[in-house]
C-alpha cells in the first residue's frame, strides 16, 4: 500500500491557500503536516478526503484515486464536535454504521475501544455503576440502579472526555488511513499519554498516519516524515532525521560552577540563553564545540554538563517558518 | 445526450449514497425526542377523543327532533342551489391551509435547526469522510418528512376509527348534521379516495420543497444565532403561499385559478381544495405537479453543486441570492460571496 499526493492546489478566488503540495508514504508510519496557523494544513487534509475539490493534483491510494469508499479512512477532525443532546451510545454506532461496520462488531469495539481509553463510565451502566461506588453491592441494588442508568449525552462531558469519545469514532473502524488534525491539543497529561499509547499501538500494527500538529516534541515523537508548510508553500520536507543531521550538531547545552561567558566568546560561539552558569549555546559545529570544552578544562572551570546536540524539530521549523515572517 | 444524462445520474447516486443511514439514525433520534413524542401522543389522544367526547353534549341533543335544526342561507345561496356556498369554500380552503402550513413549518424549522447544529458542533468535517453532503441533507429532510406524514396519517387513522367505533356505542349522526350544516356534502364535493390522494402528493411534493429550501438556508449558516434568520426566509415562502392562497381564494374563478393551482409556492396551498370544490380536474393537479417536482427537482441540483462548499463554510449567513449565484458558477465560491456580505455588511 502506498499514498501519493501530487502537486496539490487549491485556490479561493484570488488567493492561493495550497501551492504545489507534494509527498508520498510508502510505507506505513507517521507522515506529519507541520505549519503555522492558516498554512493549508487543513485543507490539503480536506481536498485528500475529497471534502473539498480540488483546483489541482491528484490523492492516489495503492496508485488509484483516494476515495473514502474504497479506503477504509479514519479521521481526527481539527474542528471536533458531537451532537449535544443524542446518547453517546447511538452516535458511536451511528458513525460506525456510516463506515460499515456490522453493528453487532462496532457494539464490540465500542467495548474495546471504551476500556482502553477509560470512557466506560459514560457508555454503559455497569461501569457507571463501578465508578460511583466501587465497594460491593446487593445484586437488587445493583439491577435497580442498572435500570435507572441514563446514557450520559455529549454535553455532559468534559472537553477532555468528548475528545475521547471523537477519537473513538475515527478508530472504530479500524482504518488503514488514519488522518488525526491536532489529535492532543486540550488534552491533559494523563489522557495525552493514554492517547499516545493507542497511536503507537496504531503504529506498530503497520497503520499509515497522517498528523497535522503544532506540538514539535510530539511530532518527533512519532513521525519519520515531515513537510512544513508555510503560507500555502512547502518549505521544508524529507526525513525527520536526515534533515536534522544536514544542521550538524551545533546546539550545545553547558552548565558549569564559575562564570564560562568569557571562554564562550573567545573561542567565537554564540549564548542564546544564559541563566546561572547554564548556558544555550550556538556552535558551527563539532571542532569549536571540542575547541571551547579544552578551554574550560585547561582552566580547570568545573563543567556539569556538556550536551552537544542536533537542533529540535521546534528550532527547525522556528528557522525556516520565522524566516519568513520576518523574527 | 444519452451519457450526460447517465453521468449525471451516476453523479446524484454517489452524492446520495448513505442518505439511507442518515435517514434511519434522524427518524431514530426523531422518535426518541420526548417533546416529539409528547406532540404525537397529545394529537393521537385528541384525535381518538373529540368524537366521543363531543357525542356526549351533541349526541343525544336532537337525536330525533330535526326541528330544533335550522339551516339558514342567503338569497344567493338559494338561488344558486346545488352549488359549494362561499363560506364552505373559504372553511375548506382555510383549514387546509392551515394543516398543510404546519406541516411545512415543522419540517423546515426541524431542518434548518438540524444543518446549523450539525455545522456549529463542528460534526459536519466528521461527517462528510463517511457521507456527501447531499446525502446528509436529504436524509434528514426524508426523515422529518416520515415523521410527518406518519403523524398526520395515524391522527387521521384515529380519527376514523373513534368515529367507527363511537358509532356503534353512541349517536354520532351530530358529525353529518354539522357537516351539512357547513354546507359539506358528499353530492357537492369531490370528496374521496382522490381528494386524499390529491391532498397527499401535493403535502409531500410542499413539504420537499420549502424543505430544500430550508436546507440551503441553513447550509448558509455559521451560527446558532443565524437560525432564526434561516428560519425566517424559509417561513417566509411558506407564509407568501398560505397568506396568497387564503386571499386569491376570493378572487377565483378562470385563469386565477389556473395561476394558483401552477405557481409552485401557492399551489401546494391551494391544489387540493380546488380539486375538492371541481374547479380543476386531474389534469390540471397533474400539470401542478409536474412544474412543482421540476421545482424541487431544480433546487435539487442547485443543493447538489453548492452544499460541499456551504456545509465547511463559516463566516456570515450566505443568503438565498449568493447562494444562488454559487449554484449558476461565475466563479463565486462560498468565501468569496461570503466576503462580499461582510463588506455589504461593513457599508452598511
Amino acid at each position: 500500500m502506498s499514498l501519493t499526493v501530487s502537486h496539490l492546489h487549491k485556490t479561493y478566488g484570488e488567493k492561493t491557500v495550497v501551492e504545489d503540495l507534494s509527498f508520498e508514504m510508502k510505507e506505513p508510519g507517521v507522515y506529519a503536516l507541520l505549519g503555522t496557523n492558516g498554512a493549508g494544513k487543513t485543507t490539503s487534509i480536506r481536498m485528500m478526503l475529497g471534502m473539498l475539490a480540488k483546483d489541482g493534483g491528484e490523492v492516489l491510494w495503492n496508485g488509484g484515486p483516494l476515495q473514502t469508499e474504497t479506503c477504509n479512512v479514519g479521521y481526527l477532525a481539527e474542528e471536533r464536535g458531537l451532537y449535544p443532546k443524542y446518547s453517546l451510545m447511538d452516535q458511536l454506532l451511528y458513525f460506525a454504521r456510516l463506515r460499515g461496520v456490522p453493528q453487532a462488531e462496532a457494539k464490540e469495539r465500542i467495548r474495546y475501544w471504551a476500556k482502553r481509553l477509560e470512557a466506560e463510565e459514560y457508555l454503559y451502566a455497569d461501569a457507571a455503576r463501578a465508578a460511583e461506588n466501587p465497594e460491593e453491592e446487593s445484586s437488587k441494588k445493583r439491577r435497580k440502579k442498572a435500570r435507572a442508568f441514563r446514557p450520559k449525552l455529549a454535553d455532559q462531558l468534559s472537553k477532555g472526555n468528548q475528545q475521547k469519545i471523537q477519537f473513538m469514532i475515527a478508530l472504530i473502524s479500524d482504518p488503514e488511513l488514519l488522518i488525526l488534525d491536532e489529535p492532543l491539543s486540550g488534552l491533559d497529561p494523563v489522557n495525552t499519554d493514554l492517547f499516545k499509547g493507542i497511536i503507537r499501538d496504531e503504529i506498530s500494527k503497520g497503520k499509515y498516519l497522517i498528523m497535522s500538529s503544532h506540538q514539535m516534541a510530539t511530532v518527533e515523537e512519532f513521525c519519520s516524515d515531515i513537510t512544513i508548510l508555510d503560507r500555502s508553500r512547502t518549505v521544508l520536507q524529507g526525513n525527520l532525521n536526515e534533515i536534522k543531521k544536514s544542521y550538524g550538531r551545533i546546539n550545545l547545552h553547558l552548565k558549569t560552577e564559575k562564570d564560562a561567558a568569557p571562554y564562550i566568546q573567545a573561542c567565537g560561539a554564540q549564548i542564546l540563553t544564559e541563566k546561572e552558569c547554564e548556558y544555550q549555546i550556538r556552535v558551527s559545529g563539532e571542532d569549536q564545540a571540542n575547541q571551547l570544552l579544552g578551554a574550560l578544562i585547561a582552566d580547570g572551570v568545573p563543567v556539569i554538563t556538556f550536551d552537544l546536540r542536533e537542533p529540535s524539530l521546534h528550532e527547525i521549523f522556528v528557522e525556516k517558518v520565522g524566516d519568513r515572517h520576518g523574527k | 445526450m444519452r451519457s450526460l444524462w447517465k453521468k449525471w445520474v451516476t453523479d446524484m447516486g454517489n452524492r446520495l449514497t448513505g442518505a439511507g443511514m442518515v435517514y434511519r439514525f434522524t427518524l431514530q433520534q426523531i422518535m426518541k425526542s420526548k417533546s416529539n413524542r409528547a406532540v404525537f401522543g397529545i394529537l393521537l389522544t385528541l384525535a381518538a377523543l373529540t368524537i366521543p367526547v363531543a357525542g356526549l353534549f351533541l349526541g343525544s341533543r336532537g337525536g330525533g327532533d330535526v326541528s330544533s335544526y335550522v339551516e339558514v342561507s342567503t338569497v344567493e345561496e338559494y338561488l344558486n342551489g346545488g352549488r359549494i356556498g362561499f363560506d364552505t369554500r373559504y372553511g375548506i380552503q382555510y383549514g387546509y391551509s392551515i394543516v398543510a402550513m404546519i406541516l411545512c413549518v415543522f419540517s423546515v424549522t426541524y431542518i434548518v435547526r438540524s444543518i446549523v447544529e450539525e455545522k456549529v458542533s463542528r460534526l459536519a468535517e466528521t461527517l462528510m469522510v463517511s457521507v456527501r453532503p447531499m446525502a446528509l441533507v436529504l436524509g434528514k429532510i426524508l426523515a422529518v418528512m416520515t415523521f410527518m406524514f406518519t403523524m398526520l396519517l395515524a391522527v387521521l387513522g384515529v380519527f376514523g376509527l373513534s368515529y367507527v367505533i363511537s358509532g356503534r356505542l353512541m349517536d354520532v349522526s351530530f358529525v353529518s348534521r354539522l357537516l351539512a350544516s357547513m354546507g359539506i356534502s358528499m353530492d357537492l364535493l369531490h370528496l374521496g379516495p382522490g381528494a386524499v390522494l390529491v391532498a397527499l402528493v401535493s403535502l409531500v411534493l410542499a413539504d420537499c420543497f420549502f424543505s430544500l429550501l430550508a436546507g440551503l438556508a441553513g447550509a448558509g449558516c455559521s451560527s446558532m444565532d443565524e437560525i432564526e434568520s434561516a428560519n425566517m426566509s424559509a417561513m417566509m415562502a411558506i407564509l407568501a403561499g398560505y397568506l396568497v392562497s387564503c386571499i386569491g381564494f376570493g378572487l377565483s374563478g378562470g385563469p386565477w385559478t389556473i395561476v394558483m393551482a401552477i405557481c409552485p409556492v401557492i399551489s401546494a396551498f391551494t391544489v387540493p381544495a380546488f380539486y375538492v370544490f371541481g374547479d380543476i380536474g386531474m389534469g390540471a393537479v397533474a400539470v401542478s405537479w409536474l412544474v412543482e417536482l421540476v421545482c424541487v427537482l431544480m433546487l435539487l441540483v442547485l443543493s447538489a453543486r453548492v452544499y460541499d462548499q456551504l456545509i465547511l463554510y463559516r463566516g456570515s449567513r450566505l443568503k438565498f441570492r449568493k447562494i444562488l449565484a454559487m449554484g449558476t458558477g461565475h466563479g463565486i465560491t462560498a468565501e468569496s460571496a461570503g466576503k462580499r456580505s461582510r463588506k455589504e455588511g461593513t457599508a452598511k
